[in-house]
């Protein structure tokens, strides 16, 4: 390849244009191999000048391959044009193709005055592509080599957006594009100053997860070259959605999202400073962005005045689980929350007021929330969060004031905290949560003072229920949605002690939520606890127990339990005719029929009792019931004993329905217990 | 004439200890088969009622789903002698009643068919009815009410495997789309909790992978018409 040196094809180019002008048409050819100068650099180039007159002729220039600048890809460029050389040079009706890998074959049309040589030029040019639309523009060249231009012109938006883009992503729209730039010498570029607006622009990946469509949005970007390029840019997000899976947003109707920021580009190395973004009915935000080289990029943004509703609906429960309790949250409150990234999240920094935390369907919820604090991926942090109020399966609780120390993973509680609840407290010590892989996983130390059993079975629409509940339980966890104790709760109901063992909830705050536990009874007196219930009137006290009690959502499934009474040294074991009759339902029997056994009861108001005794054995909807032996006892096996008198008058009741449906058997009590008349069940 | 009725001895007392190995035997030996057309059963009603549900786009927790039972309302054993003892229809395990005669012949029948046959199916039906797998169920329908859009406009479909998957994100609209991902993933979960949960149910967490075997088939063929689901072989048919 030969290469001429950059003076010889100035010279050469000037001593053609100087020399004689002959009278008779003549041809000039000039071909040479390679062609290079500051920016360009051509192969095969070719100038063929036919002289028909002295003051006219037609030019033409061709080169089988351009290089502008670093930018390959331009093939078989051919322009010709009618040169006039009296007055003014100027080059009319001209013309030109040439091949461009991105932009496919484009077709030229351009005129152009030159002044004098090594004076002013002017062109004006128009020019069109299949994949490169339809642009106009003029160039303007002063003596002193300085230069400006303007263009304008509608693009297929794929044209611009597949360098950005990954490969086998679609794209579409319209780019509609104006612009100015100026330059010191014809191969410099000084100053660029773009207005575009994209119209029904849209991508997509392949698997369609990334996407957008219908975008409108208008850029004006301002580019200074000194050194290194640097400038503005601020684009208005006017209408569309964007899909970045999980995340999706839409333009919002309240107005254009603006987003403004000034650049730096160098040769290795991009900076964005002072960055603005206002997001109407979101907030506003701060931002800048650095990458050097291959590094990943470090970004930080400083959010102002963050409504939480829409920005936990729209950017934070898309990356929860689908069917998890945050994942359906509705959040409130303004928020300040400032963020740096590089790679990953490195440090975040928040304060939350007037917040609320509310889940649909009605299972949690918090009011009156203020929290604060920094978390950092490499240092310690700490945060505060309180609360005002708030509620759990309709059980309501109250404030709440806590001091946490963070760490890249783990959170760890300072001090105690107490939260009033039911009438009494619940105290949490030790409380250490990890969500290390993703997973969340929360122990504590808990202490349940004094809590009213009276609230609690009201909210919970249970029998009416008094006493308190205690406990203290060593070990409080929860982990992959399941809620377990280590330890012991004792509720003093009734005169006497239960106590529940083992007590674990598996999908907590989930659509069926399992309950298992444990539970033991100690010397329930029998009278307070008929008194509530409207149960007739029973003295005495009971021991049980209900052993592998299982729950699913609040309703049970199976368990194995027995209340059996327990003789008690100067405590008069007796029953009135109400709760015999009441107990002889719950038994599975009709109630008190006969016309002597009614006439028996009624004249005698109360009966004693040796024993009384039921045990409900429930699985797959079924109780199998049996009396003071217990299931396993020396029983008839077809019949049981509930009640075994004593003394006289006696009275004994006996079950002769072993097996009976469990909604069937929980209709019978609660109809005794409101002192109503039993529901009928049939076959 | 002697040596030949020691001969005989011998011979009586070898094949008596044959016998009495083989009897040996077959009694430890228990082969334990899937029960294919109880998981088939089980199966079906699981998958309509999870289709009914994504229909009606409601969750019953209490609603019972489990492959039906040797009891009736009318056994006498669940039906008791006054009208507060109702019969507990299909959720009842009548106890054995028969004379201990009846039940010992029954347990030497048994043990003959073991001993000639060599193989017995665990159980004629599978139960579906512990916590576990209601709990299961529950999530599960709760999920599908929100799977149901993707199913019925064709973004997702169950695979030959028993799980679901993208089959055409375009289906949906972009803000549908977002939640997709994490959804199929959910559900994907899910499912595999159900399967685990029925094979722990019925003491057999091994057959885990035959019931999903089973639940596969039953999602395609209980599948509502428009539903895509994909072939062994991997491409996508739409019912």
């Amino acid at each position: 390849m030969h290469r001429l040196p950059q003076e010889a094809v100035v010279v050469l180019g000037f001593g053609l244009l100087v020399g004689p002008i002959p009278t008779t048409a003549t041809t000039l050819d000039i071909h040479a191999q390679s062609l290079s100068g500051p920016g360009f650099s051509l192969q095969q180039p070719s100038l063929r000048w036919h002289m028909q007159s002295a003051d006219s002729g037609h030019i033409e220039l061709s080169s089988a391959a351009l290089q502008l600048r670093q930018r390959r890809g331009w093939q078989r460029a051919r322009f010709s044009c009618s040169l006039h050389t009296a007055g003014p040079w100027r080059c009319e009706a001209g013309s030109g193709q040439i091949l461009s890998q991105a932009f496919g074959p484009l077709s030229l049309h351009f005129s152009a005055d030159i002044a004098a040589l090594g004076g002013q030029a002017k062109t004006e040019l128009r020019l069109r592509g299949n994949g490169l639309g339809n642009w106009q523009g003029s160039w303007q060249s002063r003596a002193d080599g300085v230069w400006h231009g303007r263009w304008r012109g509608q693009t297929p938006a794929r044209i611009w957006l597949a360098p950005w883009l990954p490969a086998h992503w679609r794209s579409s729209g319209t780019l509609v594009l104006a612009g100015q730039a100026q330059g010191s010498s014809w191969h410099d570029l000084g100053v660029v100053a773009v207005e575009g607006e994209a119209q029904d622009l849209g991508w997509q990946s392949p698997d369609g997860l990334k996407a957008a469509e219908h975008g409108k949005a208008r850029l004006r970007l301002v580019a200074v070259h000194d050194k290194e390029w640097q400038g503005s840019a601020v684009l208005h997000w006017q209408q569309g959605a964007i899909l970045w899976t999980p995340w999706f947003a839409q333009a919002p109707k309240e107005g254009a999202v603006r987003l403004s920021s000034n650049w730096v580009l160098g040769s290795r190395s991009w900076q964005l400073r002072g960055g603005e973004l206002t997001w109407p009915g979101l907030g506003q935000a701060s931002f800048q962005a650095e990458r050097v080289g291959k590094q990943p990029v470090h970004w930080s943004l400083d959010a102002r005045d963050v409504q939480m509703q829409p920005f936990y609906a729209h950017w934070i429960r898309p990356v929860m689980t689908a069917g998890s309790v945050p994942a359906r949250l509705d959040a409130a409150g303004v928020a300040q929350i400032a963020l740096s990234f590089g790679p990953g999240l490195r440090s975040a920094r928040w304060r939350w007021r007037d917040g609320a935390l509310t889940d649909p369907q009605g299972h949690l919820r918090i009011d009156g929330i203020t929290s604060s604090g920094h978390w950092s991926a490499t240092a310690a942090g700490q945060a505060r969060l309180d609360w005002r109020a708030g509620s759990v399966y309709a059980l309501p609780f109250g404030a709440l004031d806590g001091d946490f120390s963070l760490g890249p993973e783990s959170l760890v509680s300072r001090s105690p905290m107490q939260v009033t609840m039911l009438g009494g407290s619940v105290g949490v010590r030790d409380l250490r949560a990890n969500w290390h892989g993703g997973g969340l996983s929360l122990r504590m130390n808990g202490i349940l003072r004094d809590l009213q059993l009276a609230p609690l079975t009201r909210d919970l629409g249970w029998p009416p229920f008094t006493g308190t509940l205690s406990a203290n339980l060593p070990q409080l966890e929860y982990a992959g949605g399941r809620l377990s104790t280590d330890g012991t709760l004792s509720a003093q109901v009734f005169g006497g002690q239960v106590d529940v063992q083992d007590l674990a909830i598996s999908h907590f705050l989930g659509t069926a939520p399992v309950l298992t536990a444990d539970i033991r009874f100690q010397n329930l007196q029998l009278r307070p606890m008929t008194d509530v219930f409207h149960f007739g009137y029973i003295n005495g006290a009971l021991d049980g127990y209900i052993h592998h009690l299982v729950l699913l959502d609040w309703r049970p499934v199976s368990f194995d339990a027995r209340l059996y009474s327990r003789r008690q040294p100067g405590l008069e074991q007796e029953i009135s005719a109400t709760a015999i009759e009441n107990l002889s339902r719950l038994g599975g029997g009709g109630g008190i029929g006969g016309m002597f056994q009614s006439l028996y009861l009624r004249l005698f108001k109360t009966f004693h009792y040796e024993k009384l005794g039921l045990g409900v054995r429930l699985r797959d909807g079924v109780a199998e019931l049996s009396g003071v032996g217990g299931s396993d006892a020396s029983e008839p096996s077809d019949h049981f004993i509930l009640l075994q008198g004593a003394g006289l008058p006696r009275v004994n009741i006996v079950g002769y329905n072993r097996r009976t449906q469990w909604s069937e058997l929980v209709s019978r009590l609660m109809a005794a217990i409101r002192g109503e008349t039993p529901i009928q069940g049939g076959p | 004439m002697e040596t030949r009725l020691e001969t005989m001895r011998r011979l009586v007392r070898s094949m008596l200890g044959l016998a009495m190995v083989a009897l040996l035997s077959a009694c430890v030996t228990v082969n334990i088969y899937f029960p294919a057309a109880a998981a088939q059963k089980l199966a079906d009603q699981v998958v309509e009622q999870v289709y009914r549900a994504a229909e009606k786009g409601k969750v019953d927790v209490h609603e019972k789903g489990t492959a039906p039972t040797d009891a009736s309302p009318s056994s006498p054993s669940a039906r008791g002698q006054s009208s507060a003892a109702l019969a507990p229809s299909a959720w009842v395990r009548p106890r054995a009643t028969s004379p201990w005669w009846e039940r010992s012949a029954g347990a030497v029948a048994n043990t003959v068919f073991t001993t000639v046959s060599g193989t017995a199916e665990a159980a004629a039906d599978l139960n579906a009815s512990s916590p576990g797998v209601v709990a299961a169920r529950a999530e599960l329908e709760s999920l599908a009410a929100q799977m149901q859009p993707y199913f019925v406009s064709g973004a997702v479909g169950y695979t030959s495997a028993g799980l679901v998957a993208v089959h055409d994100a375009d289906a949906v609209s972009l803000a549908q789309r977002a939640a997709l991902p994490s959804l199929v993933s959910s559900y994907n979960r899910a499912l595999d909790n159900l399967y685990q949960q029925i094979a722990d149910a019925n003491g057999h967490p091994e057959w885990k992978a035959q019931i999903q075997e089973t639940f596969a088939q039953a999602w395609i063929r209980k599948a509502p018409p428009g539903y895509w689901y994909q072939t062994a072989g991997g491409s996508w048919q739409r019912k």
